[in-house]
């Protein structure tokens, strides 16, 4: 019955190759920032600075002179692990969360999804400007922040989906072999929404970038010197009209990590859900 | 003592418009070896007396009377105790073996599950056990079976892992809810034989559950019919297939197509609906389709008649015979 592989597939859809080849390259280029940058990220040349593009400085320097394609590089690192651990954290305490509200029902599930109707009533970026705001700015700090914002985003999902799981017959014959309801929902419930998870954690890798991006831009996420896109993006505004090149460089950066990973999001789902793909 | 006793088991549903009793008033036990039918229409009872006696009710259903099992009142346990007990000394078949696999684990998982989690063996000794259950419910090429995913199989084989999985344990009492009724009738004979091979084989209590007729007659020793959540017959199988003391056991057996029937006329149908079941107020709840019916069947609830050895029935015209 299994005529075509889940990888197979996935390569049929066009948003997720699409995804996977612009995800790829933003990838590509943090893993080799590790190995080779054409110049060192935090040098600075003010002679130099503001210059185009050329065959020294591929994206030309930006106005001390450092060169804007070695801090591209080097700043998808940042956005990437940002990404990383953020949606980590969302997916483990969220997760958890919502799991346990729908095994244990009753006041363990208002308890739960009322906090997160709570934490949702704040739009994400200004709730991630409070917590960076009280904890003080910085990486670890915009990395919480983000990360405390995705908890409530993966509570609600995996109640929603793990508590149509449990309506199901399977779940009444596990009962009746003895299983506990932790046990239940970990072994029974967790690997049949797992889909519904991956696709929600790609999509939300991509708003924590974003958001880390936002985060940078205002001045709270990563601190100099450590390069970041967001920051690239709100140093570059006072030399718009001199150097648009500054803004452009960064901004498509976030943009194809952004859209890749949408994309992906989208090509997984369409191929994890084909009944989705074909209503769409 | 009886290996259960169920005494005076009631259970109701709150809803908007109060309490509603789905099942009143059951009684009946049971002892390793024997087999028991409970036989009447959707909604009768049958399905929530059953989920009762696993401990498996609906979160807001209210069970009340008693359900003992080798002495302990089960309706008084916890929900701890009841997870030792269920898959181990009590087990379920369920009606739907399409759906009552977990989709994303193999075969082999899920038998194991319960080997491992009952009778504490390792992972490596349950597989080799789940091969001899597959063995056991006439799975053909068991070994291969242990990697396979609940989709590569036909309904009739899904309904065989369901009874190993049952059975993984050696339960006291099986509880098959509607076992064969998804399954196509040449199916449907080879789950029976198997079930009732299996209880012969490894001494079970059976409790049987079915609308069909047939089928409780084949395997079970003593039958229970209920309607509107209440046993309004009960007795002996035989005896009871030929003495058939309620109005509605006859209205049951009349709508069965008889051999010979000429084709093209009407099969007996019992008059009415089944009466809502928070409108059953006093009396007999199958007085407003029964065609014996008496002004004092409507007052209150009839008395239990005994009408033969061990066979009652709930009903004040048992002296009419058809």
């Amino acid at each position: 019955m299994k005529s075509d592989s889940f990888i197979m597939r996935c390569l049929r859809q066009r948003n997720f190759v699409i995804g996977l080849v612009l995800t790829g390259v933003v990838i590509a280029a943090a893993l080799l920032s590790y190995v080779w940058t054409p110049h060192s990220p935090t040098r600075i040349n003010v002679p130099g600075r503001l210059a185009l593009a050329s065959s020294t400085h591929w994206f030309g320097t930006d106005h001390f002179g450092r060169d804007v394609f070695s801090m591209i590089l080097v700043g998808s690192r940042n956005s990437i692990m940002v990404g990383i651990v953020a949606v980590t954290i969302g997916v483990a305490i969220g997760v958890a969360l919502g799991l346990l509200a729908s095994a244990k029902r009753g006041w363990v599930e208002d308890l739960v999804m009322r906090m997160a109707d709570f934490t949702f009533a704040f739009p994400a970026i200004l709730s991630a400007i409070l917590i960076t705001a009280i904890l003080g700015p910085g990486t670890i700090n915009s990395i919480l922040a983000i990360g405390i914002f995705n908890i409530p985003v993966f509570a609600r999902i995996t109640r929603g989906a793990a508590n149509a799981i449990l309506a199901r017959d399977f779940i009444l014959a596990a009962r009746a072999s003895g299983k506990g309801q932790i046990r239940i929902v970990v072994e029974h419930v967790l690997p049949n929404i797992s889909n519904v998870l991956i696709v929600q954690a790609t999509i939300n890798f991509a708003l924590a970038i974003l958001a880390e991006a936002g985060l940078s831009y205002l001045g709270l996420g990563t601190q100099p010197p450590d390069p970041s896109w967001g920051r690239m993006l709100n140093e570059s505004q006072t030399f718009l009209f001199r150097a648009p090149m500054l803004a452009i460089y960064p901004g498509a950066a976030i943009m194809t990590a952004v859209l890749g990973l949408n994309l992906l999001g989208d090509g997984l789902r369409d191929a994890l859900d084909p009944r989705l793909a074909r209503a769409r | 003592m009886a290996l259960l006793a169920v005494d005076k088991l009631a259970v109701h549903m709150p809803t908007l418009r109060g309490k509603v009793p789905l099942v009143r008033e059951v009684n009946f036990s049971i002892e390793r070896g024997e087999t028991l039918g409970i036989v009447g229409e959707s909604g009768c009872g049958k399905t929530m007396t059953a989920l009762a006696l696993m401990g498996l009710l609906p979160d807001r259903a209210i069970p009340s009377g008693q359900i003992v099992f080798e002495g302990e009142d089960l309706l008084a346990q916890p929900e701890s105790r009841l997870c030792q007990l269920r898959g181990n000394r009590l087990a379920m078949i369920f009606q739907e073996p399409m759906s009552a696999l977990n989709p994303v684990h193999t075969i082999g998982h899920q038998i194991a599950e319960s080997l491992i989690l009952h009778r504490g063996l390792s992972s490596s000794d349950a597989a080799a056990e789940a091969v001899r259950l597959l063995d056991l419910v006439r799975m053909p090429e068991p070994r291969a079976r242990l990697s396979q995913y609940p989709h590569q199989l036909s309904g009739g084989q899904r309904q065989r892992v369901m009874i190993a999985i049952a059975l993984a344990c050696q339960p006291d009492i099986l509880i098959a809810d509607e076992p064969t009724t998804a399954l196509d009738v040449t199916v449907q004979a080879q789950i029976l034989d198997l079930i009732h091979d299996l209880v012969d084989e490894l001494g079970m209590a059976l409790i049987l559950i079915s609308h069909d007729l047939g089928i409780v007659g084949d395997i079970t020793d003593r039958v229970l019919v209920m309607y509107a959540g209440r046993v309004v017959e009960a007795g002996p199988t035989v005896e009871l297939f030929h003495r058939r003391a309620h109005p509605y056991t006859r209205g049951l057996f009349g709508a069965l197509p008889q051999p010979g029937r000429t084709r093209g006329s009407p099969l007996f149908a019992i008059p009415g609906t089944v009466p809502d079941p928070w409108s059953v107020a006093g009396g007999c709840a199958f007085a407003d389709r029964c065609l014996l019916v008496e002004p004092e069947c409507r007052a209150a609830l009839p008395p239990s008649v005994e009408v033969g050895p061990a066979h009652t029935a709930l009903c004040r015209r048992t002296d009419v015979t058809t």
